[in-house]
């Protein structure tokens, strides 16, 4: 009963930050950012954390997702739900592709195919005109549904958060069926997963998928939401950015990729823009005591210190 | 020499030997036979230092060696050649034989090549050969003679005659003799070959799923019907 | 025809640098160093240090070794051996947090705008014939070669580089017998920190100096270690210098697919010939 009041006031808080928050737009600017972050983080976790492969080149398929719906909205006047859904289709349709050879590779060569991969894709886009080269595409419109333009951060608050909450869901029951346990078997022991009769191709090449689709749909967002898409902001760096969030916010859990992103986006801006270079290096240096001390992320030391809390207010 | 005291050890949560005494005493080579998996490997293991004992305590000459690192055994005489060889086989023959002599000087490490190479004059003949292209056979003598490298007091061989043709097993173990007889090196012996083994060993122990259950003078074991019905009648021969 | 060769060259020269120390740390220790550009680049913005202090750029050259042999040993001793508990995935991203530390640290100190790097050595370049030598050029090529005959002295006549190569092909083996593993770690990080600041210092004054000058380098000197499989000094350098060539080949004939060209290829190459084109034995995978 006491766990059901603390979540409907967590969702009712949820609800209402933006409402505290009016008056000053660039903030919530930040938390769209970072909610959109997190679904692509949320991709990359299912990837890594729980199909145990490795991507340096999520950003990659972020771009492919925002440039296929800016281009679709600005050249062809596809209305808006449509042309995200293309974006989110073309990236997965991508990850399709680089899932096969991806499963002959483990590892380190993963990492470099993936890396190198990434680049291409980033090169690419600098080459055609139709994604505006090395400017870039800009004054992409915003998501219009049904005449209702969400231009405001106010409302794309509320459209990212939906769309969180359904992409968490989504996640969450296929974790739970015959998928997440297909995946998790995987990672744990391939071999004992085959010899149960899991197949492994097929689970392996739907991680890619997957984690694909939801990075095509945070570039799609992101496209509409930043109104610029340039293609050294998908680059390496942004990739190796994904991983340390997923790591530091805890791989293998739901919550994780969202509090990472959270910190990753919010934490620097509290301390001014000077000081952006040095959150870099903090950042990196929580990382690596990440990987050495808690190998499930800050999201597990949450969960540590949330049962000290209960015990300690248990025996009062 | 070698005394081993009630030493249990194994990996993780998984104990291997539980209580195993051993004692050389006098004896020169003691052998240490047992089916696959009654721990003769991990013995062999915990004794150089791979494997740290969880309970008792290991002796060497006087000194309480337990739980000491290899490169410090080495240091102190004892040489652990493994099984399955671990040569390297990118390296020449002679630079395997020098990674033995790693701690001893430039001067003694020429002694010793020659003493090597006189004792395998395959080896020579093979010397800038990378290892990768020896037989079975040469390569034993090579893991066997980058063991003798560091002049060691103790040497510790397990399994030496695995995957190896029995000619080339009974040269081998002639040497290994030879070396001991004349050079006063100390030996264990970890066998599946028993009956090799035995013929040249002082005495020995027999592991069963980690304990001892058997000890003595070789002569007696020989004459001794479990182990002539396990491990000499069998295909061990 | 030779112009193109020439320059080809000494690109690959940094290529080769690049994927030495990367093949050095992985077939001694199975750690992909993703930070190896990185730290170069570092150690540049060291060399930079000094030469704003009117310090002669050439002879920053021994700076950035020391510097680097200095910060492989802290790095290895600090960290990375406490890092052996983890995953392949944590060493990875204990090496990509490095290229954040550092690309940082160069971005709060020296800001994100292209420094200018004077080149190590003037004057006008050598024409023989129709091939231009310049001398930038030619002195990168030069270093490096000095650099490989060192790393081979040091590898096939020195107790230590004998038995780093012993680790790299049969650790258990190496430590049985007594091989102190860590030391000799200790000195493969020192070594390849060392060559990486030479790559960053050759590097820099083709490049301006910002804080990700040496990424695309790094990632040309991964695609030059596989084409070399990844387990030798000896592949690594010959795929630096055959990349190099090559890129410079396509940029002349096929300017269109310059930079996708080995982009595409490292990925035909990891699926196809996953020992590369020299590799020996079995690569190690994880």
């Amino acid at each position: 009963m006491r766990r059901r009041i603390i979540n409907l006031a967590g969702f009712a808080l949820l609800l209402l930050i933006p409402v505290f928050l009016k008056s000053r737009p660039s903030f919530i600017g930040y938390i769209n950012l970072a909610i959109i972050y997190a679904i692509a983080a949320e991709g990359l976790n299912l990837l890594i954390g729980v199909s145990g492969q490795i991507s340096l080149g999520h950003a990659a398929f972020m771009a492919i997702g925002g440039y296929t719906s800016a281009i679709l909205v600005m050249s062809l006047h596809v209305p808006s739900i449509v042309a995200i859904i293309c974006g989110v289709i073309v990236s997965a349709f991508f990850g399709f592709i680089i899932g096969f050879p991806a499963l002959r590779l483990k590892g380190f060569y993963l990492a470099i195919a993936t890396m190198a991969l990434g680049t291409a894709v980033t090169d690419i886009i600098r080459r055609l005109s139709i994604t505006g080269g090395d400017q870039g595409l800009r004054n992409i419109p915003p998501i219009k549904i049904f005449n209702f333009s969400f231009s405001s951060e106010f409302s794309k608050y509320y459209l990212f958060l939906v769309l969180l909450i359904l992409a968490v869901i989504l996640i969450r029951n296929f974790l739970r069926g015959k998928g997440g346990m297909g995946l998790r078997a995987m990672r744990d022991s391939e071999f004992g997963a085959v010899s149960y009769g899991v197949n492994i191709s097929y689970y392996k090449v739907l991680a890619f998928v997957i984690s694909s689709a939801l990075a095509g749909l945070a570039g799609a967002l992101y496209a509409h939401s930043v109104s610029y898409l340039g293609p050294s902001n998908f680059g390496l760096a942004l990739s190796i950015d994904f991983l340390a969030i997923t790591i530091i916010g805890g791989l293998g859990t739901i919550g994780g990729p969202i509090l990472g992103s959270v910190l990753w986006i919010i934490v620097p801006r509290l301390f001014g823009t000077r000081l952006e270079s040095m959150a870099t290096v903090i950042f990196g240096v929580i990382l690596i005591i990440v990987v050495l001390t808690l190998p499930h992320g800050l999201y597990e030391l949450i969960g540590k210190l949330n049962k000290l809390f209960r015990r300690t207010s248990q025996e009062q | 020499m070698l005394k081993l005291i009630n030493v249990s050890a194994g990996y993780g949560p998984i104990e291997v030997l539980h209580g195993i005494s051993i004692d050389f005493g006098t004896d020169k080579i003691v052998a240490v036979l047992g089916a696959n998996g009654a721990g003769k490997s991990t013995l062999v293991k915990t004794i150089s230092g791979v494997v740290k004992p969880t309970k008792g305590s290991i002796i060497f000459n006087d000194i309480d060696i337990t739980g000491k690192d290899p490169s410090e055994l080495a240091k102190l005489g004892i040489v652990h050649v493994p099984e399955g060889r671990h040569i390297f086989p990118n390296l020449t023959v002679k630079e395997n034989l020098l990674m033995g002599g790693y701690f001893r000087d430039k001067k003694e490490n020429e002694e010793m090549l020659s003493f090597v190479f006189e004792l395998f004059p395959i080896l020579k003949e093979r010397e800038n050969q990378s290892a990768g292209t020896l037989s079975g056979g040469e390569a034993q003598m090579l893991a066997i003679g980058r063991g003798l490298m560091g002049k060691p007091k103790l040497i510790l061989l397990d399994e030496p005659s695995l995957g190896l043709a029995p000619k080339v097993i009974s040269e081998i173990f002639h040497v290994i003799k030879k070396l001991s007889d004349e050079q006063g090196l100390n030996v264990l012996l970890v066998e599946q070959n028993a009956k090799k083994a035995l013929d040249i060993a002082d005495s020995a122990y027999v592991l069963v799923l980690g304990k001892v259950v058997l000890s003595g003078r070789t002569d007696e074991l020989k004459e001794n019907e479990e182990v002539k019905k396990l491990y000499l009648g069998g295909s061990h021969v | 025809m030779f112009n193109i060769i020439f320059r080809g060259l000494a690109t690959g020269a940094i290529y080769s640098l690049t994927a030495t120390g990367i093949v050095l740390i992985l077939s001694t220790t199975n750690v992909m160093n993703f930070a190896q550009g990185d730290t170069g680049m570092l150690l540049a913005y060291v060399a930079f240090l000094f030469i704003a202090r009117r310090v002669p750029p050439i002879l920053t050259l021994p700076v950035v070794v020391i510097a680097g042999i200095l910060l492989g040993l802290v790095v290895d001793r600090g960290l990375m051996s406490k890092a052996k508990k983890s995953s392949h995935l944590g060493m990875v991203m204990i090496t990509l947090a490095f290229t954040m530390i550092f690309e940082g640290i160069v971005a709060t100190f020296f800001g994100n705008t292209p420094l200018l790097f004077p080149p190590l050595i003037s004057g006008d370049p050598f024409i023989i014939g129709s091939t231009v030598f310049d001398r930038q050029n030619l002195l990168t090529i030069f270093i490096a070669l000095v650099i490989f005959v060192v790393l081979f002295f040091v590898l096939y006549r020195t107790k230590i580089g004998i038995a780093a190569r012993s680790i790299a092909d049969d650790e258990y083996g190496a430590y049985v017998l007594g091989v102190p593993i860590n030391r000799i770690t200790n000195f493969i990080w020192a070594l390849s920190f060392g060559v990486a600041g030479i790559a960053g210092l050759v590097t820099a004054p083709r490049l301006s100096l910002e804080p990700t000058f040496m990424v695309v380098v790094q990632l040309k000197a991964f695609i030059a270690a596989v084409l070399g499989g990844m387990n030798s000094v000896m592949g690594a350098i010959l795929g630096g210098l055959i990349l190099g060539v090559l890129e410079n080949f396509i940029a002349y004939y096929i300017p269109a697919i310059k930079d996708s060209f080995s982009l595409i290829l490292v990925v035909l190459i990891l699926l196809f010939l996953p020992n590369g084109i020299f590799g020996k034995r079995e690569t190690r995978r994880f």
